[in-house]
């Protein structure tokens, strides 16, 4: 994660490094709203704070963990002022908006879309931040401003939360009756996820 | 002196993993499963090309020459 690739005497502006953390933003902030034009929107509010604010940036630290951090303040103030939850009609998942409990043995990727989508933007967070973008809870902890067992237990709870939407019980045995298709299907996105 | 080179004696280990330790396996496996699903709800997001208002919000703000 922090890639220290800087050659000798360069002195690379932050500012062109940017771009480079777009995709990256941009995917945390769907996955925080779960609407790509709000989370445009949300991604541009980002660049406009981070560029007013590049001079408390320290170099030589994490930027795309600065930038996410913007991001995600950004996005719990606009919350608290609007005080709305934002409504999805053309949502990145507004067609599956029901799970069925998974009991034929394995997680359907849409249903755990629209599990996912139920969940807190908080929980959506957390499991983000340390479950898919690689941070080290470190990382997330300070991100969001609280303590590394904070981000644990969060991200425990998270994931507790997401196998009750999958109809899931914590201990079950999620792998009886899985076919050998499902299992191929599932062992490759294992491979390509890695 | 050479000691600690000598193979560590493993039984305990084996019988150990025989143990009846499913529910803790499978409740591994659901943990997996999930993450395997949260990186890819992640990388749906992440492959999506980036919108070219972000261009140029760079570039504007570029020219402005904020914070310079």
């Amino acid at each position: 994660m922090t890639q220290t690739s800087k050659a000798p005497g360069e002195h690379r502006d932050p500012r062109d490094e940017l771009p480079e953390h777009l995709p990256a933003l941009r995917a945390f902030a769907i996955s925080l709203t779960r609407n790509v034009a709000v989370a445009d929107d949300l991604v541009q509010d980002t660049i406009v704070k981070a560029w007013t604010n590049f001079d408390k940036f320290t170099e030589g630290t994490n930027l795309r963990a600065w930038l996410f951090t913007i991001l995600r303040n950004t996005f719990y103030s606009d919350k608290r002022k609007h005080r709305r939850e934002v409504p999805d009609p053309e949502g990145v998942h507004a067609a599956s908006l029901f799970v069925k409990p998974a009991h034929d043995g394995h997680l359907a990727f849409s249903d755990f879309s629209a599990a996912f989508d139920q969940l807190s933007p908080e929980h959506r967070e957390v499991l983000i931040l340390v479950g898919a973008s690689g941070f080290a809870y470190e990382d997330a902890a300070q991100m969001m401003g609280v303590a590394v067992g904070t981000v644990k237990s969060r991200a425990n709870r998270a994931r507790a939360r997401l196998a009750e939407l999958l109809g899931l019980e914590k201990g079950e045995e999620i792998f009886s009756g899985v076919d050998g298709q499902t299992l191929a299907v599932m062992s490759r996105s294992g491979m390509t996820a890695a | 002196m050479a000691q600690s080179t000598e193979p560590k004696a493993s039984p305990d280990k084996a019988t150990a993993k025989g143990g009846d330790n499913t529910k803790g396996k499978s409740r591994k496996e659901l943990q997996q499963q999930i993450d395997e699903n949260l990186r890819r709800v992640y990388e749906e997001a992440l492959v999506q090309e980036v919108p070219d208002r972000f261009a140029m919000l760079l570039d504007q703000l570029r020219q402005k020459g904020t914070g310079k």
